[in-house]
């Protein structure tokens, strides 16, 4: 079977995540889109791995889920820590530093 | 800047793409006898300073949540003298304390859509959860003739003789007679209990004579 696929289903993957960071407003959509983007990159890791016949892709891909993990653990904690204190999950509020 | 990421990926997909041809991954899992034991021979030999970077980034991570999510009490941490305390001053509002009746006390029929009988015969509604509540009864509720033999149909059971059952009370669900039912336990000469004592009702102490 031809990997070439999968590339082009993690680029269209990835195209969607990279809008959803760009457009949405809530965070928590937000962060769905970076865990979509980084998800369509382990897929692309894997399907080169099989096209380059070797296993680093994979080994990556196993990195980038640790590291995914970790970041919606902390992401999501301030989130909570933002919602508490706001009510309100936007991104576009928190912007008090700006003054 | 859409349209220039959305050609950056093309272009670089595209790239990717041409002229590869697809080795597959079957060599480089019979190595080292399979896929597992080929990742694990990577990930504790090339990759192995990685592996440890990232189960210390793991585990900060999770630390970090905690102190981040952590919130200092906000109130007094309700205990069990404050809840009893609360209770008691809601009861001086009207609100009992106590648990709920159950569906189908004193009733001949435990059925949730029963309702329990209070001790001067009329239907409680507090027993019947909220969606089934106004479904049946409340009509019945209001016609003193019905409220009266349900309360000699009580009486009789409380005196272990066979109802005569009144027939506006056929509507009512879980109501049957009970000496159909039971021939045996509503025979007269068998019960002995024949003098068993209602309490009065919590609201209404006048109808205590009538029944």
């Amino acid at each position: 079977m031809d990997p070439s696929a999968y590339v082009i289903l993690s680029g269209i993957l990835f195209s969607i995540g990279a809008l959803g960071v760009l457009l949405r407003r809530n965070a928590i959509v937000v962060f769905m889109s970076v865990e979509m983007m980084l998800n369509s990159a382990n897929l692309a890791f894997v399907a080169f791995a099989r096209m380059h016949g070797n296993l680093d892709g994979q080994v990556i891909a196993f990195f980038v889920m640790i590291v995914a993990a970790a970041e919606v653990v902390v992401g999501l904690a301030i989130l909570m820590t933002i919602f508490r204190t706001r009510r309100s999950a936007s991104v576009d509020e928190p912007s008090l530093l700006r003054n | 800047m859409v349209l220039g990421v959305a050609v950056l990926i093309v272009a670089s997909v595209g790239a990717a793409l041409t002229n590869s041809t697809s080795i597959g991954i079957a060599d480089a899992n019979e190595e080292f006898g399979g896929n597992v034991e080929g990742l694990a021979h990577l990930m504790f030999t090339t990759y192995l300073l990685p592996l440890q970077v990232v189960a210390a980034l793991l585990i900060s991570a999770a630390l970090g949540a905690l102190v981040l999510a952590h919130r200092e009490r906000i109130g007094e941490r309700l205990d069990q003298t404050t809840l009893a305390n609360r209770r008691v001053a809601a009861f001086r509002d009207g609100v009992h304390p106590g648990g709920l009746p159950n569906p189908g006390v004193l009733a001949s029929s435990n059925a949730i859509g029963t309702p329990a009988l209070l001790p001067d015969g009329t239907p409680t509604e507090l027993s019947v959860p909220v969606p089934l509540r106004g479904r049946k009864a409340p009509e019945i509720l209001n016609d003193p003739e019905l409220i009266k033999a349900e309360q000699a149909e009580i009486q009789a059971i409380a005196d272990s003789k066979p109802a005569v059952r009144d027939e506006g009370l056929a509507g009512i669900g879980g109501h049957t007679d009970l000496s159909d039912v039971y021939p045996d336990r509503l025979d007269p000469d068998e019960a002995g209990t024949g003098e068993t004592e209602l309490p009065p009702a919590p609201d209404d102490d006048s109808k205590r004579g009538d029944a």
